[in-house]
């Protein structure tokens, strides 16, 4: 295999067709870092992370180090970046670094076997993805600062709009799995809102609840017991760190996921001992790419936990690098999160289709199976590109 | 891909007849064939074959998902050996040694444990000049006691003059059969300095719980990644993983149990089950790419470890697992066929 001969890593900006609301964000638009790496013999492959600017710049620094060396070493190449926890292992600004350049590792490693992503992992044979439909805390028609948010979040008619989201969702796109991101701002406005939503998409729709970890351990406790009777799907990251989530498991009788709390294997033996979750719901960023990934799958399968695959907003790269994982990977048996039907604008050529019957198809071809649009790619992209060559 | 439905297979005697590893697996598919060591029943192994036909060499998911299903010791081996076969067919075809398709090698060299036997007739001299003639043969580092269950309190003497003879820096560890009785774990033992010990069939034992300490214990040998062992690690009685590639589940077995010694921060030992090459190169393979895999690979059978240097293997690039059959070997009569 020849070598890695140049690396171009751009920042794109993604405009949403919402104002999402959640703990965390009040956003309109995502950045993401999108990385090419071309090997000797001009094989490009694609592959793309968060866009922070802490990710843009240490995959920047990573991508320098690998100049020269084979992109099918994986092992090795993960290996010399995060040999121990001390060397870039906590936290997700570095595995999240690490998982672009991995992604676009495996996207070469594909094209040269002529293997899609799920035939490299040993699938593939599931050719449809059921995906998530995420619904804002609160449905604003702009950018709001937080603290006005309050006096929305006690007036509970509004809570007829977040319905109404979601319902017209399900009309246009089939979705039957929804996740809502709660503010953490009001317990009585996300009891409501979630009484409210099972009522209005029935009992068959599977129903998340996702407050990022923005409540206590009390208060998360109270409020997911009175969740109960709504038979959700899981509560995601309800509470915070694996000892709140521990707690707050035991008193529960639906399922405790997090996306938080366990993004590296490291995290797995001491959640796993303590028994504070019941599905690994893994960003395939944050856990620091593929060959991650499936490890963690792996200690899930045989710890007898679930997994799910989270997203938040991303380009078509990571929609399609989360389809081949759960077209791959036999350990997911729940719906892709998905945010592909907000984003207004992508960088594929083609595009990937739009999400219907609340599936998305799996891309066909090597590795992603998927191409970049330098049109697009250009009109998006935000600042100077970083190219690294030898 | 397509293209790469399984067609057949057959299992091929080999020339070390009477043996475990007496036959070799030949599966077919595409137009190419893949071969891995018969590890357990042949019978076995043929129907796990029929069961295949035609479905793709690469859905190793799918294959998992089936064999967990349905997995005792039997199956477990059967289901290693047509995965070995299978990883070795899938190398072939794309023209790359496996520890490429496995993300590639974290180290080009592997070390191999010397296989030490001791025997109730044996006496300790004996045992320490056997070990001898292979250090001073092949400048292994590390021994593997191999005891046949008989040599009962001598076990622990015999250990003490093989760290005499060769010292400190020798990696000494110990292999015990099932129904042995550990030796005492008392000071003198901790003084030996071991790499561990293994006693295998006690994975599921109390008194393992209660033996856990310094040395280190080994465990899981013969089992496949699943709770027995997942409950294994998480309760702490286990420090090593013994992985043989055979009936741990085969590629996508070591696969797994790699990745619970990551996340359990243990230690993997590979070893084969019997002596044959085929065995031998898919351990030293597998073990390279495996990030916990810093022992030395055991393989029972001084007699297939010629071509170790300085205690180590050199990885070959050849494709698949690396070995082909031998000159003539593969003209003979297969023993059966699944078609």
């Amino acid at each position: 295999m020849s070598a890695i001969a140049r690396i171009t890593l751009r920042r794109i900006e993604l405009k949403l067709r919402m104002v999402y609301v959640s703990s965390m964000y009040v956003m309109d638009s995502v950045r993401r870092t999108v990385i090419e790496i071309e090997t000797e013999d001009g094989i490009v492959g694609i592959g793309e992370t968060l866009g922070t600017d802490e990710v843009f710049v240490l995959a920047g620094r990573l991508a320098a180090g690998m100049i020269g060396q084979s992109p099918l070493a994986r092992l090795k190449l993960r290996n010399g970046f995060a040999r121990s926890v001390f060397d870039n292992r906590n936290g997700r600004t570095g595995w999240s670094a690490f998982a672009g350049l991995d992604l676009a590792c495996w996207d070469i490693a594909g094209k040269t076997h002529g293997m899609s992503l799920a035939e490299l992992l040993g699938g593939g044979g599931k050719r449809r993805i059921e995906v998530v439909c995420p619904l804002p805390a609160l449905i604003v028609d702009r950018l709001v600062r937080r603290r006005e948010l309050g006096a929305m979040f006690r007036d509970h008619r509004n809570i007829d709009r977040l319905v109404a989201y979601a319902l017209a969702q399900r009309r246009r796109h089939g979705f039957r799995c929804f996740k809502y991101k709660s503010a953490a701002a009001d317990v009585e406005w996300d009891v409501a809102a979630m009484r409210a939503l099972r009522e209005a998409l029935g009992r068959d729709a599977q129903l998340r609840f996702d407050p990022n970890a923005g409540y206590g351990p009390a208060r998360a406790t109270a409020l997911c017991a009175r969740l109960e009777p709504l038979d959700l799907e899981f509560y995601e990251d309800p509470t915070d760190d694996i000892e709140g989530l521990a707690k707050l498991r035991a008193r529960m009788t639906r399922p405790v996921a997090t996306n938080m709390c366990v993004i590296q294997l490291d995290h797995l033996a001491p959640a796993i001992r303590r028994g504070a979750i019941d599905v690994v719901l893994a960003d395939i960023f944050m856990w620091g790419g593929v060959q991650n990934y499936r490890e963690m799958a792996a200690v899930a399968e045989s710890c007898g936990l679930k997994v799910a695959v989270h997203s938040l907003f991303e380009s078509g790269i990571g929609t399609a690098a989360n389809l081949h994982l759960a077209s791959g990977l036999p350990q997911i048996a729940r719906a892709n999160d998905s945010g592909h039907h907000v984003i207004a604008d992508d960088i594929l050529s083609p595009s990937l289709p739009d999400v219907a019957d609340g599936h998305l198809p799996l891309p066909v071809g090597a590795g992603l199976g998927v191409a970049l649009d330098p049109v697009s790619l250009a009109r998006l992209t935000v600042g100077e590109p970083v190219i690294i060559t030898a | 891909m397509g293209g790469m439905t399984i067609e057949g297979a057959r299992l091929r005697p080999l020339s070390e007849a009477g043996r475990d590893a007496a036959r070799v697996l030949e599966i077919v598919a595409g137009g190419y064939a893949g071969f891995a060591p018969v590890v357990g029943e042949g019978e076995a192994v043929l129907a796990w074959c029929r069961a295949l036909l035609g479905s793709s060499a690469f859905a190793c998911n799918e294959r998992w998902v089936r064999f967990v299903a349905a997995s005792d010791a039997a199956g477990r081996s059967a289901f290693g050996t047509v995965e070995n076969a299978l990883w070795d067919l899938v190398g072939r075809k794309l023209g790359v040694p496996l520890y490429e398709l496995l993300g590639g090698a974290l180290r080009q060299r592997v070390a191999i444990a010397a296989p030490v036997r001791i025997a109730a007739e044996e006496s300790v001299e004996a045992v320490v000049a056997q070990a001898k003639r292979l250090v001073d043969g092949h400048g292994f580092r590390t021994l593997a006691l191999l005891d046949g269950g008989t040599a009962g309190q001598r076990t622990a003497s015999v250990l003490a003059a093989l760290r005499v003879a060769f010292g400190p820096a020798m990696g000494l560890r110990l292999h015990l059969p099932a129904g042995s009785v550990r030796p005492a774990r008392d000071a003198a033992l901790t003084a030996l300095g071991l790499e561990f010990v293994e006693c295998a069939g006690d994975d599921a034992s109390e008194e393992r719980e209660a033996w856990a300490g310094d040395p280190p214990l080994a465990g899981g040998r013969g089992l496949a990644a699943g709770p027995l062992i997942a409950e294994m690690c998480r309760r702490g009685v286990v420090q090593v993983l013994v992985a043989e590639p055979g009936s741990a589940g085969g590629v996508p077995g070591i696969a797994r149990l790699g990745a619970l010694a990551r996340a359990f921060q243990l230690e993997l030992a590979l070893a084969c089950a019997g002596g044959s090459r085929w065995e031998l190169a898919l351990a030293v393979q597998l073990a390279a790419t495996q990030p916990m895999a810093e022992q030395a690979v055991l393989c029972p059978d001084a007699a297939a470890l010629s071509d170790v240097e300085d205690g180590m293997l050199t990885l070959s690039g050849a494709p698949g697992i690396g070995v082909d059959l031998a000159p003539g070997l593969g003209d003979a009569a297969p023993e059966d066929t699944a078609s």
